[in-house]
Parts: structure tokens; sequence; C-alpha cells
């Protein structure tokens, strides 16, 4: 199995009420101790569906990378964070690892980089007598990619969590170049000889927008998950947690039930739009976030005092509607 | 093994050979690993497992879920949850991609959507024997009734049997379209209607060539590659096959797209490699096309997934159109049955560019109506 006599699960729920980081978070810390969390970097809550929980958890498993596919904005890259920041709470980033792939991305890359100009020019300054100094062993040129780094540091106890993002921008054969390395969770490095091996296998998150096909040689050494646009209950669920953040963070609590007109104008304009043949882009989760949030700050600043929902009107269209055409159509509900 | 067979395992093989998912044993073991530690235990969550599992791609979700539960109707309860496997669950061999499960005994329930072919409609051979003359339409249902024929099943996917034609049938068919003669001019000289011109211009301007008859025929085939189209793969490979028989008379070339060429200010781009590289234009292809030239396209139009992407239709709308204004003979052939098409983008390009299915009679009526 994960190959962990014991090990802690991945829920999907957060942080864990109670714990010093969540009441770090809550405010409810004195000073003294809060004063240690104040300068990390604290996550906006995420709220994956049970699906995707059980899928991490196969993905666990089975030592195998998950592969996350789902419109942008669906928050595929979300969830490697949202991993780490569960399992580890504030001190997250020292496990979380992430490879942000463009089109000219190697595979090698993200395993380790040689310094092969530095050493020379090292060589060099000894031999014209510029330089005294024995020289550097040849370790000091390496320095480790992200999924090299997540091999060192994932143990047992402690998986490393590793992104590759948007793995579908690179070259077609870059995923299977690291098909041995994923398999094998080890590489070698010629220039110094040395073999690195992963104790025990990061907690591997593949996201791909789908702009190209996957090698099947890739795909069948992954877990699949594809990211749907969430169902009612868990959107409004999602908007609470990201309303209640606010809230803590501002002090200003939102009048009752304006929440779920929110998320319920929202749904009302994806599923128009859905129904639509000449939409052009869907607004996604992230764009609803978008969306609180800037109708928070009006609220916030007073320059609405009262919740600007109506029946009438799409506030802020322009978070929601990326497109001239969509923006155009959908301004207005009744259009 | 026994664990979660039969039922399970005829789904994973079905999915190997009806939707030419590449799965293999490995990927077995996982699922028995998996439901062995407890997980998949209801209907809906083993659905969820083997999903994550075995769904490589998404386009193909709706037709895993059908297939899924087609099985599922077949199966016997499975064992208490956490039940460990033996030992070494070693997978049983895979079979080979290709044969299809036994059709169930005639009465057994099934809840499939495709009916069972009816032997006693099987036409002679001397009814599948293209008539040129015979019907009307698009290849869209109008077809003579001889021509119909039971194999006409285009979502059955699987070996060469399941085909929704059959390969002879339609390698006669290109052998037809291929034989059409052209008189084009040789390289040999005619030596007597040179002096016949010499003495009634009074001048030698230009010899005269002898003209001799050419089955030349070259066709462009432009293959949509979009992960859409992964399930009618085989169908395509067997269909480009029947294109491609050995024929000193024709050449094929193969180009390849992926939902919509792509375009570049006014230059579409094509590709040479089914991976999409080693792209090349359009307007430098057709420099080296004649008059007519045969192009046909095979593409479900986005019928498949019934989306609809307004920046892509756009794109192929003005592709069509950029064939059209190159004068080309255009054939598109639909893998999807034409019933299909309605309300999808496949039937907005079906009235832009000539749309058949790809049955016996969607091909010969586009032999007959747009490759001629």
């Amino acid at each position: 199995m994960t190959g962990e006599t014991s090990y802690k699960k991945y829920t999907g729920e957060g942080l864990k009420s109670g714990s010093k980081a969540w009441r770090a978070r809550m405010g409810e810390l004195p000073e003294s101790e809060a004063a240690e969390f104040a300068s990390r970097r604290a996550l906006a809550p995420y709220r994956p569906s049970p699906k995707l929980v059980a899928a991490v958890e196969y993905a666990r498993i089975l030592r195998r990378p998950l592969l996350l596919r789902g419109a942008p904005g669906s928050g595929k890259t979300r969830l490697a964070e949202a991993v780490a920041y569960e399992l580890y709470a504030e001190d997250w980033e020292s496990h979380f690892f992430s490879w942000y792939i463009k089109s000219t991305t190697k595979a090698r890359e993200g395993l380790y980089e040689y310094d092969h100009l530095g050493r020379l020019r090292d060589i060099e300054a000894r031999r014209g007598g510029g330089d005294s100094a024995p020289m550097p062993p040849k370790t000091k040129y390496r320095t480790f990619g992200p999924m090299g780094e997540a091999f060192q540091s994932s143990t047992p106890g402690q998986p490393a969590v590793l992104l590759i993002d948007e793995i579908d921008k690179a070259d077609i054969d870059f995923p299977n170049d690291l098909l041995r390395e994923l398999e094998e969770q080890r590489f070698e490095i010629p220039d110094t000889k040395e073999s690195i091996k992963a104790a025990h296998p990061p907690i591997t998150i593949v996201t791909s927008n789908d702009e190209k096909e996957l090698p099947n040689a890739f795909l069948r050494r992954c877990v699949f998950f594809y990211i749907d646009f969430p169902g009612p209950e868990l959107l409004l669920e999602i908007a609470q947690v990201n309303a209640r953040r606010l809230e803590l963070e501002h002090q200003k609590p939102l009048p009752d039930g304006w929440l779920e007109k929110v998320v319920e104008q929202f749904q009302g304009l994806y599923q128009r739009m859905q129904a639509n043949p000449n939409t052009e882009k869907l607004p996604s989760t992230s764009e609803l976030l978008d969306w609180l949030r800037v109708l928070y700050y009006y609220f916030l600043t007073g320059q609405s005092a009262a919740p600007p929902l109506t029946d009438g009107e799409l506030p802020h269209a322009e978070v929601l509607l990326k497109s001239l055409s969509d923006l155009q159509s959908n301004r207005q509900p009744d259009a | 093994m026994e664990v979660a067979a039969p039922f399970l395992h005829t789904f994973f093989t079905r999915l190997r050979s009806e939707l030419q998912l590449p799965l293999d044993g490995a990927q077995y073991a996982d699922f028995l690993m998996l439901y062995a530690a407890g997980h998949g235990q209801s209907r809906e969550g083993l659905l969820d497992l083997c999903k994550a599992l075995w769904l490589s791609r998404p386009a193909l979700a709706p037709r895993f879920e059908q297939l899924f539960h087609e099985c599922f109707q077949l199966s016997t309860p499975l064992p208490e949850p956490g039940v460990v496997p033996k030992p070494t669950p070693k997978p049983e061999p895979i079979p080979s991609p290709g044969p299809l499960p036994p059709m169930p005994p005639p009465g057994a329930e099934q809840n499939t959507d495709r009916p069972a072919p009816n032997l006693s409609r099987a036409p002679a051979l001397a009814d599948i024997e293209l008539e040129f003359g015979a019907g009307e339409g698009n290849g869209t249902g109008s077809a003579p009734p001889a021509a119909a024929s039971i194999l006409e099943t285009p979502f059955v996917f699987g070996d060469h049997l399941s085909l929704p034609f059959r390969p002879r049938y339609a390698r006669q068919l290109w052998r037809k379209l291929r034989q059409q003669r052209y008189r084009m001019p040789s390289r040999q000289v005619d030596v007597g209607g040179t002096v016949r011109k010499l003495a009634q211009q009074g001048f030698l301007a230009d010899l005269v060539w002898e003209e001799s008859w050419r089955f030349a025929q070259r066709w462009v085939v432009l293959l949509d590659v979009c992960p859409g189209m992964v399930p009618f793969r085989q169908m395509r490979e067997a269909w480009v096959d029947l294109l491609e028989q050995p024929d000193a008379n024709s050449q094929v070339e193969l180009l390849y797209f992926s939902s919509a060429p792509g375009q570049r200010g006014e230059r579409f781009r094509l590709f040479r490699q089914e991976g999409l590289t080693q792209g090349v234009y359009l307007d430098t292809l057709a420099k080296a096309w004649p008059f007519g030239q045969q192009v046909l396209v095979f593409s479900d139009g986005g019928g498949a997934s019934a989306g609809y992407d307004s920046r892509k239709t756009a794109a192929m709308l003005a592709f069509l159109n950029a064939l059209k204004a190159l004068q080309t003979r255009l054939a598109w052939f639909n893998p999807l049955p034409a019933a299909q098409w309605e309300g999808t983008t496949a039937a907005l390009f079906a009235q832009a560019a000539p749309m058949f299915e790809i049955t016996e009679t969607g091909m010969a009526q586009a032999v007959r109506k747009a490759l001629r």
C-alpha cells in the first residue's frame, strides 16, 4: 500500500479546528504565539468534492501521480497546495514543491541542473594561477529541480507534495521523459555519478488543460480525475468558506442570506450561458471567488451600504465574463 | 482474480476492445488492490474507482459509464468489502484487442441500446454492387433500401467485423473511383499531328504531344486527431487502410489536424504527423494540387462531444471556405450516424461541405455526388 504504517489522510477539510495554526488563523492565539505564524503564507480555503478526495487517496495508495483535468479556474493547481496545507498546516511550504511547465521545459530541469559553465570558469581561474583555493567538489555545481527536491524531502512519515502544473504545455515527449522517474522514484546524475532515490514517493499531482493529448505510456501510470463544475451545494460551501475568511480578515460580517443570493445569481448565469451556444467562456469557480471578493470590497468600503444585488442587474459583471460578446449578452440577467 | 470477476473483467475487456483504452494487467491489479482495501463498495463508488483508474480520456466518459452500467446488469454480488484477494493476484492475460465479448443468448436481459443484428436482412452480394445512378440525399438515411446494410451500426467499435462497412465493399468503391480515366499529354511526340499542325499554320510553333489515358488520382485525406476522435481510431485506420491499397494509379497524402485546422493570419496549418508535428500550410500544399483536387475529411465535426466552441467552429467554417475557394472536390466523412449530427456543430458543417456517414451508403454517395 502506501508503505506507511500509519499516515495522515487527506480529508479535504483543510486545517483541523483547534490546531495551533487554525487558532492563529481565527485570531484565537495570544500575540506572542501568533507572531510565529504571522510571516507564513496562509492559503485560501479549498473545498474538494468527496470524489476528488478519494482520487487523492487512490494515488497515494498506488504511488502513482494524480492527473487532474478540468476547465481553467476549476481549482486543479490549488489542490496540490491544499493537500500540503492540510497535511502540514502552516509549515506546508517546506513540504510543497511546484514545477510550472512551459513550452520550453525539459524533463531534466525538474530533476537537476548542472552548472558546467561555472565549473569551467573555476577550472580556468585555477589554471591561470588566479585562484589558489582547491577546486570545489563537483556536487557544488549541481542544483536540484522541484522533482529532485521532492524526492529528497519525502519520507514515509512526511511525504512531500509535488505539483507538476500544466504538463500539456511542454513538448509531446516531455511526459515520456519522466516515466522512469515517476515509476521508480529515482534518477541518476551522470556529472556527479550520484543516484538520487526517494525514501518515499511524494504525493504527485499533475495538471493538464488537455491542449495536447498525453502519451499512453504516461497515462497508464496515472490515476485520473476530471474536475467538473461543482454542484449547487458544493458551490455554496466553497463560497461560504471563502466569505468566512473575508469576514474574519476584515471583521465585518455579511448580512444573512446575502451569500446564498450571490451563489444563486452566479448559478443562474452559469446555466444560461451553458445553454447558449454562442457563449465563448463559461465562468468558473475561480471567477465566482473573484466576484465575491469584489462584491465584499464594495460592501466593506461602504460604497454600497446594502448588499448590491438586485434581480435586475449583474453588478461588476466584468469580473465574471471574460469576453466582450459574453459581457454584452449577459450583463442583464433577463437578456 | 475471482474478487470482481466476471463483471469487472468483462467491463475491463470491453473498455479495451470497444473504447480502445490502452489498459493493461497492471491497471487491473491496481483496481484489485484498492478494492481489497475497501474502496468502491457501492455501485457509484465502484464506477468512480474505475474512472479514476481506467478513464484516461475524459471525452469517453459517457460511453464509459454506459458500458459500466451495461456490464453491471450482468454482475453477480460482489464479496464483502475488505476481502483480500489471493496472495499473488496476478492478472489474467488480457486478450488481444479485437474480439468483442460474446453476445448474450437470445432473450437474455441486457440493458443495451444496440439492437442485435438482424441476420435475416443480410443483403446478397448483388445488392451491394454500386449503382451510381440510384438514390439521392447526402448519406443521411434517404438511401435506397438495397444499399442499406446490417453493418451500418456506426457505434460498434472493435475489429473489422464490427465496422459500419464491409472492407470488401469499400475496397471496390475506392477502386472504381481510382479507375476514372483522364486524357493527359504524354512525353511522346505525335509526329503525324505535328506535321499536320505545321502544314496548317505554315510554321512550327510547338510540338504536338501524344495524348494518353491516365488514372492519376491523388487523394488528400485530412484526419481529425482531437481527443474526442479516439473512439473512432480503429474505424479511421481501417478506412485509411482501404484508401491506401497498393495501386500504381493513386497516391494518398495523409494530413492531420485537431478539431479545426489552426489559423495564423490567413493561412491554415495542417500537420504531416499524427502527433501534430511537421506543420504545413494549406496554401503551400495547394500549389501542387490540380484543379478539382479530391479532399477527404475524416472528423466527427464536434458531434461526439456535442459541445460548442465558437472559435473552433468559425475556424472550421473558414477552412472549408478556403478549400472551396481552391476548387477542390471535397467530401467529409463523419463516423457518427447522421441522426446524431442534429443540434451539434456537425450539422452546421454539413451545410458548408458535403458530409457523409461512414457507411456503405454514405461512401457510395460521396463518390457519386462529391468526388467524381
